[in-house]
């Protein structure tokens, strides 16, 4: 049986993911690397993209995630991350919908009851979702 | 004395009263669960940061990071002021809000973020610069947060403040809040118990991901205050609810017992008059 390790995934509004894993995969800022059991201790920031997790019983898993920033130390990772989707929480048409309305409530800017740095913020959001949607849409067709 | 027609009158709207603050109360109680639910989500997450970093305190020498950095010879400061959207909640702003006061009395060159509607409106008057504002209502999340936290950490680094503070109420249960003025930046370290120090492999490189996690602790810093301050609000609001619900109960049974009293007297008149009438057709 191969070798384990604990994962925790955490966002500021709650805990995604806790438990052994065998590998995983996670978009640093300087690309994309692995981690397995017994990694050095090692820490790095993580840009937005797609975190390819490989559980105890050969099932895979991936999962949508901002930037953030991850520490592995003894047997133990931590991702700590802004927002962590499963691919089934995202509604890909709901949200390309509501992106193409926000870049044109954006780009109007004609009414003063709209919070614009709000939309904008939604926009960065939805936009970095979608990304890792994109990715991971590639990554089933292999 | 009040006709039994107008003291009917003020029961029931006494009675109306109390429906909407009952149900407010419940109201308010149903969003302090999700609230406090909130802070428990967001706790892990809020705890390795400040271990991670705790960490870090024990070798980093402070001069290295700017936003630890103190910013010297600037004057200005800001501050960022957590209050409620909404009234009804017994003295929660104004609470704040003297806190506030005190604080702009102290430092005349101020510069005034707002998380809250209330806030807002009450301090405008005051002639601070205003920086930026944003609501505090349920759907209020990271990023909106993180984008006050980001503007205000710019400025900073860009030497415009000397400090930024936060003034927020701490959730410490549902009967009890109190008014926390914190500062955000330069970001100060609670001293704990070093934690086991491993050698790290940072990349790219040490200091680039501990300036990241220092901008992360200043935004989870926030994030947090404004999930304490949104609990407080809701837990502030329900017990004046209550109160609210118990003083229209109280009205209700006195004006009920005026309203009988009224009542008993018309009829008691009423009889002496037919008497004193039936009298008068004997006599006569």
């Amino acid at each position: 049986m191969a070798k384990t390790f604990e994962l925790s995934i955490v966002t500021p509004e709650k805990k995604v993911f806790e438990g052994k894993v065998v590998s995983l995969a996670a978009p640093g800022i300087e690309g994309e690397f692995g981690v397995l059991a017994q990694h050095a201790p090692f820490a790095t920031v993580l840009a937005p993209g797609v975190v390819d997790i490989k559980h105890e019983d050969g099932r895979r898993e991936m999962m949508a995630v901002s930037g953030g920033y991850i520490e592995v130390a003894a047997g133990k990772a931590v991702l700590l991350v802004e927002t962590a989707e499963r691919p089934e929480e995202i509604d890909v048409d709901t949200l390309k919908r509501r992106k193409a309305e926000h870049e044109k409530m954006l780009k109007a800017r004609n009414r003063e009851d709209i919070d614009y740095d709000a939309l904008q913020a939604q926009l960065l959001n939805e936009i970095s979702r979608l990304k890792a949607i994109e990715i991971l849409e590639k990554r089933k067709r292999v | 004395m009040a006709t039994l027609r107008e003291v009917r009158k003020r029961i029931k709207s006494a009675q109306n009263i109390q429906q909407i603050t009952k149900a407010m109360k419940m109201v308010a109680a149903a969003k302090l669960r999700k609230a406090q639910e909130r802070i428990l989500h967001a706790r892990p997450y809020a705890d390795k940061i400040r271990e991670v970093i705790a960490d870090l305190v024990t070798k980093a020498e402070p001069g290295r990071f700017p936003l630890v950095r103190e910013n010297k010879g600037v004057k200005k400061e800001a501050l960022i002021i957590i209050t409620a959207d909404k009234g009804l909640c017994g003295s929660f702003n104004t609470n704040l809000i003297k806190e506030a006061l005190n604080k702009m009395k102290d430092t005349p060159d101020l510069n005034l973020f707002f998380i809250g509607k209330k806030g807002m409106d009450l301090l405008k008057k005051f002639g601070k610069e205003i920086e930026k504002f944003k609501f505090n209502d349920r759907k209020i999340n990271w990023f909106d947060v993180e984008e006050m936290a980001d503007m205000a950490s710019e400025n900073y680094i860009n030497e415009k403040y000397a400090r930024v503070e936060i003034i927020y109420s701490q959730f410490q249960n549902s009967l009890q809040q109190k008014i926390v003025r914190k500062q955000l930046l330069p970001v100060v370290f609670e001293k704990e118990e070093a934690a086991v120090s491993n050698e790290f492999i940072y990349e790219p490189n040490e200091d680039a991901v501990l300036n990241d996690l220092i901008t992360r602790y200043v935004k989870t810093t926030l994030f947090r205050a404004v999930l304490e301050s949104q609990a407080s609000e809701h837990g502030v609001r329900m017990v004046s609810m209550e109160m609210a619900t118990n003083n229209a109960g109280d009205m209700i049974r006195s004006l009920t017992l005026l309203a009988n009293k009224t009542r008993q007297a018309a009829i008691t008149r009423e009889i002496m008059e037919i008497v004193g009438g039936a009298n008068a057709i004997q006599n006569g």
